[in-house]
């Protein structure tokens, strides 16, 4: 060290040398991944992605309208020509809407189920983790009770669920339907009487209680219009077959 | 003894401004993108290789402020650069700034640990 104007220079940068160190371990600290340090480039390119996805997806369902509208012309041109073919066109309608191929609205609720915020979790709280986040058994809770308060439409995220729909844990996701995996928070809709679908979690042994105890966000909202879209897959039986000419 | 005293005082300096960059770092509401983060860490590695660069030289007398303070930046940014690039061509890039900066952090640490036994064992031998 030759003179004190060195020793200053240095001194300065060992500080911005700490400076940087501390803000390194900052940002640890408030709970960043530190394992995948996912770069701004890596971010953007998913971001991407995942927009050309959704496009994708959206072209698709464009698609699907209108092939759909091709049939309903000839399903409208069958029922002109064919012996009682409104009759049998009211039954297609019908059925369809039973399977859940058709959007439906109607008075209802709107569940919001999300994990627990994790700032409000007291040092102190002795806890596993897994008592916090929504569980695909929560889930498939919160739909049965939808159903027994006599709900005639769900979805969960704009999945409708079906009668062979599955909801199971899926790891870090929860899958619904046929391969629908999503995150929380989920948002729930149903269609059914707003006072019966949220009274019903109002029971002692309701799951409500149970998740609300633990911290979960639960939120019912009635409404006067929900919008549940139709069921977008396909729906095969491969071993069922109809009992010919049976009771 | 006022040799000790001039190499207390020469220690004190640094050891302020480390304890002053650590009270900023706790006490200014500067924050990292997450997406940055790993740039950040290249770049702290080949600014703290420096540091240590400057102070083996200062130990040998061969102290030369501008070298030292072009090396602190533009080893930091073209470490950060090259992680970047790296990034970009799906090239770990940044592993070499990692061995190059490293390895030289191990031998300077160890010059200055030389520096300093000797200075010690003359001191004993006085």
């Amino acid at each position: 060290m030759k003179t004190r104007k060195d020793l200053l220079i240095l001194s300065f940068m060992v500080m911005l040398l700490s400076f940087f160190i501390v803000k390194c371990f900052d940002k640890q600290r408030i709970g960043y991944d530190i394992g995948v340090a996912t770069s701004a480039y890596k971010i953007q390119e998913l971001i991407s992605q995942l927009k050309a996805l959704q496009e994708t997806n959206r072209q698709l369902k464009e698609g699907l309208r209108q092939k759909e509208a091709v049939l309903n012309k000839y399903e409208a041109e069958a029922t002109e020509k064919l012996y009682k073919g409104e009759e049998v066109r009211k039954q297609l309608e019908q059925a369809r809407v039973l399977a859940g191929l058709t959007d439906l609205e109607g008075p209802g609720v709107e569940i919001i189920l999300n994990d627990r915020k994790k700032d409000t979790i007291m040092p102190e709280e002795h806890y596993s983790i897994s008592d916090f986040i929504v569980h695909d058994i929560d889930l498939l809770e919160v739909v049965n009770e939808l159903k027994a308060a006599g709900a005639e439409a769900i979805a969960i995220n704009g999945a409708r669920i079906l009668a062979t729909s599955r909801i199971s844990c899926g790891g870090p996701t929860i899958t619904v339907g046929a391969n629908q995996r999503f995150a929380p928070p989920f948002v729930i809709h149903a269609i059914g009487d707003p006072n019966a679908l949220a009274d019903y979690f109002k029971r002692p042994d309701s799951i409500y209680h149970i998740l609300t105890f633990y911290g979960l966000e639960f939120s019912i909202k009635k409404l006067d219009n929900v919008k549940i879209p139709r069921y977008y897959g396909k729906v095969d039986f491969n071993y069922a077959v109809p009992v010919e000419g049976g009771e | 003894m006022p040799c000790l005293s001039k190499e207390v005082s020469k220690l004190l300096l640094p050891l302020i401004g480390v304890l002053l960059g650590i009270i900023l770092g706790l006490v200014l509401p500067i924050h990292i993108p997450m997406a940055y983060s790993s740039y950040m860490s290249i770049a702290v590695l080949a600014a703290l290789d420096s540091v240590f660069g400057g102070i083996r030289a200062s130990l040998e007398q061969k102290f030369e402020p501008d070298a030292f303070i072009s090396g602190f930046f533009g080893n930091a940014f073209l470490a950060a650069g090259l992680a970047y690039i790296g990034d970009r061509l799906d090239v770990p890039i940044y592993l070499a700034a990692i061995f190059a900066f490293g390895t030289r952090l191990f031998q300077n640490f160890a010059l200055i640990r030389r520096h300093l036994l000797n200075r010690w064992r003359e001191r004993i031998r006085q």
